[in-house]
């Protein structure tokens, strides 16, 4: 009876023993060790903290070499849904996978195309069929050659119902078929004109993989084993989903595209790359500073302004490509449907006063649907509707709506209420906070619900809102049809205007940019004066790093970065 | 003994089958549909919406997307995430281990602690020593987790410098994670072994035990201890289901992998097949703790018998 007790707290004892011993993973490097390479970055905030700590998990036998390897840790911060390009949409795949898949050409910041995997290209005159002459002695990771046959294969894969492809399908637009003319020559046609085809073709969710590859593993296997032909290969063995992406040197790599995309020729500077995932914006600055990672992404913007006065970290703002942070003003919903009320919501909010406040001014005031970095902004715009509060009361006065008992305005009995949804990413509750406070001035309650992100699709997609804050990300302007288009995936303004479905329409079939782009800016302008929707700010993409890291640049679209000229300094 | 395992672990079943139908209805009482939550940021029109919702067999009435998910269940196949593709058994598989080392260690300390400071609040009764236990007992039930983890991060990590402030792979990275996560349960604990203690403290048979002269350790620890702990062990049992729960604010505070962190993507995009498969699992752990709690108390009271 009484070694009972015993037998249990020995239980006890054991279990804690077993989990201490199990807790740690492979490497029971011995914790109290002077500080070996293998250990975790060392948490010291005293000067030089993070010397390029070599392989947490350490596998690499082949550590043979003197040198050490030039490891950078990055970290990311929404968890990804997938990591195959052309079957999920998730943004934060293409930070890692830009630098995994090469693309048949590229876009520079000026919008400009430059070669990647293709040479040379053309179009014929309506758009409908693109011809690719494509780089020679290019090799998949894997050793399969890359060749025309390689493209057609990577288009029907993209293409097949099977893969149910969430963006890449959407960028192929009327895609009809490929053709192989010879070994290097393909041509890529489509059912109608399609002008952004080009655009389509320089994004990474177009990147080209191993057909090899993609056959072998089969539609869902293959996000386990990705096979590009870019500077970096994905190291599948330490592949953990939602927590670790890592990836290694193409010692081959020799055909990237030209600069400005990539600044040098051959293999890239670093010898690895680690990706985790930091999904708590709180902690983010912490393991930065703790040297967890060199590079971090979407910092809070407190933070930035932080680390922006400390030597020992630089900070990166990006403005993202596309439509800034917007809030869509739903035009059928009583009572944005009335344009003087809309435009009146306009006149009342103090962009640059949220901007400053909660974005530190790290984010500039947007004007319009297209953010100031993207191609074919229209600046005449930033003129249009100034902060003025009385102008603002003028327009809601005219529109029936008079001052009630409690400083809200009525018209026929009815309160002027609009009903808007807050995410809780990108500080939307605090901006929309504000513009309450705002919007109270000129006599208007808006009345906010704090929502997951399915439910604010839904609301947006039913219409049960007035106001929807938003953010999006493209590069070419013909997704201003998307946005406005009266069959748009995301019309959340619900447009449904005839005029605009003809401008955009011809716009998008229209090949030469110096036609289309007018097109796009008089579509910019119509969505502003019918007062579609209220801008808020450019959407900036905030990364704060390490001083050590030089040479990281990003993309046209502001999110991914490019690793190939990345240097770490000791 | 064995019948009783065997019947508790039969009346598991229809429980799970509950579960799994309560956990069904919830997640589509969400508002959001999945098939338009993928394709939200990819511009996609309202016809290829409804294509993948086809494709996922979203279109198809309620009940038969359960017994579709039933049948899937009883070949041993949890569904495929709807937004990854990928089997929901291998999601779990990945994320177990890392969210069981958390959850076990915190409840090893937990215990621990616990038993430790119960029994210092109860032997030292109202002196400063049994005020300090309770007043860190409260302290600790009242903090939120997840501005304790941020407190800790900033002072273990950031000024000291001691433990790293997120990440997996060694024994620090396990330290922060697993205090925060414990800490409240071992406040709940050190409390009811302090007060089960003190009554049973005040019984006739340890008055008995100390006049046969028997030391105060031993009295303690053999005698009066022994009888304390069945409420304890109780209380245990249920504390590693808050402790499961707990890992979600741990693991995305401390950026580690788990089901936890995966769990709330999972309610959050709505992806249903992961949601499913992980409460079933949870639920399932849960049970088992507490049959294994159950069938602790003969081993620590005799008396109790099972029939």
């Amino acid at each position: 009876m009484k070694p009972r007790f015993f037998v249990l707290l020995g239980v006890i004892l054991v279990a804690i023993a077993v989990t201490v011993a199990c807790a740690p993973a492979p490497t029971a490097a011995p914790p109290t060790a002077a500080p070996k390479p293998t250990d975790a970055p060392k948490p010291t905030v005293a000067a030089a903290p993070t010397s390029a700590p070599a392989p947490t998990t350490a596998p690499a036998p082949t550590a043979a070499a003197p040198a050490k390897p030039k490891e950078l840790k990055y970290g990311l911060t929404l968890v990804v849904s997938g990591v195959d390009p052309h079957i999920h949409s998730s943004s934060e795949l293409g930070i890692p996978l830009t630098s995994v898949y090469d693309t048949l050409v590229y876009l520079t910041k000026d919008y400009k195309f430059v070669p990647g995997l293709a040479e040379s290209w053309s179009a014929n005159a309506d758009a409908t069929s693109f011809t690719f002459k494509l780089k020679k002695n290019v090799k998949f990771h894997d050793g399969t050659p890359f060749n025309a046959q390689a493209v057609k294969d990577n288009f029907a894969r993209i293409t097949d119902a099977a893969t149910k492809s969430q963006k890449a399908i959407t960028l192929m637009g009327p895609y009809k078929d490929t053709e192989v003319v010879d070994e290097s020559t393909v041509r890529v046609n489509f059912k109608s004109p399609f002008p952004a085809f080009l655009d389509s073709a320089a994004s990474v969710y177009l990147g080209m993989a191993s057909p090899t590859a993609f056959k072998k593993w089969g539609v869902t296997d293959y996000q386990m084993h990705q096979i590009g032909t870019g500077p970096f290969k994905f190291v599948e063995k330490e592949f953990v989903p939602k927590d670790t992406i890592v990836l290694e040197k193409n010692p081959d790599y020799n055909w990237g595209p030209p600069a400005p995309i990539y600044n040098h020729t051959g293999p890239a500077y670093l010898d690895r790359i680690v990706f985790k995932f930091f999904p708590d914006p709180a902690t983010r600055a912490a393991n930065l500073e703790t040297g967890a990672v060199q590079v971090m992404g979407e910092l809070p913007p407190q933070d930035a302004v932080r680390l922006k006065q400390d030597a020992k970290y630089q900070i990166q703002t990006v403005i993202t490509a596309g439509p800034p942070l917007i809030a869509f003003l739903n035009t059928q919903n009583p009572p944005t449907d009335d344009l003087k009320v809309r435009q009146a919501l306009l006149y009342g909010t103090d962009r640059k006063g949220i901007v400053k406040t909660i974005f530190f001014d790290l984010s500039p005031v947007a004007y319009g649907p297209w953010s100031s970095v993207s191609l074919g902004y229209d600046k005449s715009l930033e003129a249009l509707y100034p902060y003025d509060p009385n102008k603002a009361k003028a327009l809601l006065e005219e529109a029936g709506w008079k001052p009630g008992a409690d400083g809200i305005r009525v018209k026929d009995g009815k309160r002027l209420t609009l009903q808007t949804y807050f995410q809780t990413w990108g500080f939307l509750i605090e901006a929309s906070q504000m513009l309450q406070a705002q919007l109270k001035q000129i006599g208007v309650e808006l009345k906010g619900e704090t929502v997951a992100f399915p439910a604010a699709v839904q609301a947006a997609n039913e219409g049960k809102h007035n106001l929807m804050p938003w953010n999006l990300s493209a590069t070419d302007p013909s997704y201003l049809s998307v946005l406005f288009h009266s069959k748009g995936g995301n019309n959340w303004s619900k447009v449904k205007s005839d005029d605009a479905d003809k401008l955009l329409d011809q716009a998008a079939a229209t090949l030469d940019q110096s036609k289309s782009i007018p097109m796009y800016q008089q579509i910019q302008k119509m969505a502003m004066e019918q007062a579609w929707v209220l801008p808020i700010r450019d959407y900036t993409n905030i990364n704060a790093m390490s001083a050590k890291v030089k040479g990281l640049t990003y993309d046209v679209h502001g999110w991914f970065p490019y690793f190939y000229d990345v240097k770490l300094d000791d | 003994m064995s019948k009783y395992i065997i019947r508790r672990v039969l009346v598991c079943i229809p429980i799970l089958l509950g579960l799994t139908v309560i956990v069904f209805s919830m997640m589509h009482l969400i508002p959001g549909d999945p098939a338009q939550v993928i394709l939200a940021q990819s511009g996609a029109r309202p016809e290829v919406v409804e294509r993948l919702r086809e494709q996922l067999g979203l279109n198809l009435p309620l009940h038969v997307q359960y017994l579709r998910f039933l049948d899937n269940l009883a070949h041993g196949n949890l569904g495929n995430s709807l937004f990854t593709h990928r089997p929901v058994t291998e999601i779990i598989a990945q994320n177990l281990p890392s969210t069981m080392e958390l959850a076990l260690s915190a409840m090893c300390l937990a215990i621990i602690l616990g038993l430790i400071f119960g029994v210092l609040g109860a032997v030292y009764q109202d002196t400063w020593i049994d005020n300090l236990v309770m007043t860190l007992a409260v302290v600790g039930i009242s903090m939120p987790s997840f501005w304790v983890a941020l407190l800790f991060i900033f002072f273990f990590s950031l000024f000291l410098g001691w433990l790293p402030a997120g990440g997996q792979g060694t024994p620090q990275h396990l330290i922060l994670p697993m205090v925060v996560l414990g800490w409240n349960s071992a406040a709940v604990i050190a409390r009811l072994v302090r007060s089960s203690l003190l009554e049973v403290l005040r019984q006739e048979y340890v008055t008995t035990a100390r006049a046969k002269g028997l030391g105060e350790p031993i009295v303690l620890l053999r005698h009066a201890l022994r009888n304390a702990l069945i409420p304890v062990i109780t209380v245990a049992g249920l504390q590693f289901g808050f402790l499961l729960g707990g890992t979600v604010v741990t693991e995305t505070v401390f950026a580690r992998q788990g089901l936890g962190r995966v769990a709330v993507d999972a309610i959050i995009y709505k992806d249903l097949p992961v949601v499913q498969g992980i409460v079933l699992l949870i639920a399932i752990i849960y049970m088992l703790v507490n049959l294994l709690v159950d069938v602790t108390y003969a081993f620590l009271d005799p008396r109790i018998r099972y029939q």
